[in-house]
C-alpha cells in the first residue's frame, strides 16, 4: 500500500473515531439536567423531603414514601385513567392518519383540512385546552344547542367519567396530524387536564402524572 | 371539528364580560411578547447547538454506542415532564438559578434536546458517507466535516427541527409555573392558566391571552409550513 494511502486510511480511522466526541457536549449536558436530576429522584423516593429539609440532608425513609404512595385511595383510578388516555389518544392516532397523509393532502380540500389539522397541533395545549373547556363547560356552546331542542345538557366536564372521555377526545383531537409528531406531544398532554378539568370532578380525570 | 373551535376562541377574544366589545384585548401579552422572544429563542437555540453535533455523530457512527445512545434518547423523550419538575426545582434552586429565566431555559433545553437529536439524526443519514469520505481522504478533521460538509446539505432538517422546538417552547407551561416565582416574568401560557380561577373563569381575557399566543405561532406557521411540512412528511419524527 502506497505511504500517503495508508496515512489518509489511518487519518480517516481518526476522524471517525474523532465523531464520537460529538455525542460529549450533549452527553455532559443530559447527565447534568437530566440524569443528575433523576438520580436526585430515585434518592428522594428513598428520602422524606419536606419544604424545610429541601437543601439541606434528607432523613432516609426506606420504602415509606413507596407504601404511602400505594395507599393513596386515587392510585388505582388514576392508573386505569392513564390507559383510558393512552388507548383513546394519548398512545396512538387513528390509523388513517397514520398511513395515507399524503391521500389527504392530494386534493385541494384535503391539503386545507391537514393544514388547519397541522396548525392546530403547532398552538400551545392550553390554548387549545382553553377553548375547549369554553365550549363543553355548562352552558357552553355544545350544551346549548341541546338546550334549543329542551334535551338536557350533557355535563362534559362534570359528570361521572365523562370529563376524562372529553380530555382524552380532546387530545386526540389535537394530536391526530399525520401521526408522526404524537411521540412528543405526550409530553403536552397534562397540560390538557390541568386546564380543562385539573384532575376533577374530585378524582375523577386524575391520572398518574 | 377544527374551524369551529379557533372560530369561537378569536372572536371570544374581543368581548369582555360586560358584553362584546370590539377591539378588546389585554395589555398584558405585548409585554410578554418581548420577554418571551429571547427567553424561547434561547429555549431553542441551546438544544440544536447540543444537537447537531450528537445527530451527526450519531448518524456516523457504527456499534453498540449508537444503540445504547439511541435507546437513552427514546427513553428520556419518554420521561414525562412531570416527573423531572421536582428534582430539577431542588438542582435549580441549589445552583441558585430558580425562579430565573436562565433556570427554565436550561430546564426547556434538556427537555427538548434528545426530541431535537432524534430529529435531526435522518437528516444526517440522508447525506451520502461517500461526500464525508472523501473528506476525510483529504485530510479534513471531523469538526470541519461536520460544520462544512455534513451542516450545509442538512440546513433545512436544521432549521425545520428549529422551527419545531420553538413552537413546542413557546406554549411550555409546567417548568415555567414551577421554576418561575415572580408573576411578572410569567410566559403567556401561564397568564392563560391563571384566568381559570376557582369561583369562575374570566374567559375574554383568557381567549385575548390566548389569541395572542397563538399569533406569533400562526405567523411561524404561514411562513414555514411548506418547509415544516415537508420536515415531518420525510419521517423525520417517525
Amino acid at each position: 500500500m502506497p505511504i500517503a494511502f495508508e496515512a489518509s486510511v489511518q487519518h480517516g480511522n481518526g476522524v471517525w473515531r474523532g465523531m464520537g466526541l460529538f455525542l460529549v457536549p450533549a452527553g455532559i449536558y443530559l447527565a447534568a439536567m437530566t440524569f443528575f436530576p433523576m438520580f436526585h429522584l430515585v434518592r428522594m423516593s428513598f428520602s422524606r423531603v419536606t419544604p424545610e429539609v429541601l437543601y439541606k440532608a434528607w432523613p432516609f425513609a426506606g420504602l415509606d414514601e413507596f407504601q404511602t404512595a400505594i395507599n393513596l385511595p386515587v392510585q388505582p383510578g388514576a392508573v386505569e385513567h392513564a390507559d383510558l388516555r393512552r388507548g383513546r389518544g394519548g398512545g396512538r392516532p387513528r390509523r388513517r392518519f397514520d398511513r395515507s397523509p399524503d391521500l389527504v393532502a392530494e386534493h385541494a380540500a384535503g391539503e386545507r383540512h391537514l393544514r388547519r389539522r397541522h396548525f392546530v397541533w403547532a398552538m400551545p395545549p392550553l390554548v387549545n385546552a382553553s377553548v375547549w373547556r369554553f365550549l363543553l363547560d355548562q352552558r357552553g356552546l355544545v350544551d346549548s344547542i341541546p338546550a334549543v331542542f329542551h334535551i338536557p345538557p350533557v355535563l362534559w366536564l362534570a359528570d361521572g367519567r365523562l370529563p376524562l372521555v372529553a380530555v382524552a377526545l380532546v387530545n386526540a383531537w389535537a394530536v391526530v396530524v399525520l401521526g408522526v409528531v404524537t411521540t412528543f406531544y405526550a409530553f403536552r398532554s397534562f397540560d390538557f387536564i390541568f386546564i380543562m378539568t385539573s384532575g376533577g370532578p374530585s378524582t375523577v380525570s386524575t391520572t398518574l402524572p | 371539528m377544527y374551524g369551529v373551535p379557533l372560530y369561537w376562541l378569536v372572536s371570544t377574544s374581543f368581548c369582555s364580560n360586560a358584553g362584546c366589545l370590539p377591539a378588546h384585548l389585554d395589555r398584558q401579552p405585548a409585554a410578554r411578547w418581548r420577554q418571551l422572544v429571547p427567553d424561547r429563542s434561547g429555549t431553542t437555540a441551546l438544544p440544536l447547538a447540543l444537537s447537531v453535533p450528537a445527530a451527526h455523530g450519531l448518524a456516523r457512527l457504527r456499534g453498540s454506542i449508537v444503540s445504547i445512545n439511541l435507546g437513552l434518547v427514546i427513553v428520556l423523550q419518554m420521561m414525562p415532564q412531570t416527573s423531572t419538575v421536582i428534582p430539577l426545582y431542588q438542582v435549580l434552586g441549589s445552583w441558585n438559578i430558580l425562579g430565573s429565566i436562565p433556570g427554565v431555559v436550561l430546564a426547556d433545553a434538556a427537555l427538548l434536546l434528545p426530541f431535537c437529536i432524534h430529529i435531526l439524526r435522518p437528516f444526517f443519514l440522508a447525506i451520502p458517507i461517500e461526500i464525508e469520505e472523501a473528506a476525510t481522504v483529504d485530510g479534513a478533521s471531523a469538526w470541519r466535516i461536520l460544520f462544512r460538509i455534513a451542516l450545509p446539505p442538512a440546513f433545512n432538517g436544521t432549521v425545520t427541527a428549529g422551527i419545531i422546538i420553538f413552537l413546542i417552547a413557546w406554549g411550555e407551561f409546567l417548568y415555567a409555573t414551577s421554576f418561575l416565582v415572580d408573576p411578572q416574568q410569567d410566559p403567556l401560557s401561564v397568564l392563560i392558566a391563571a384566568q381559570i380561577g376557582q369561583y369562575g373563569n374570566n374567559w375574554p381575557a383568557l381567549m385575548s391571552i390566548a389569541v395572542a399566543t397563538g399569533l406569533p405561532i400562526l405567523v411561524i406557521f404561514l411562513v414555514s409550513y411548506r418547509r415544516l411540512r415537508e420536515g415531518l412528511a420525510l419521517g423525520s419524527i417517525r
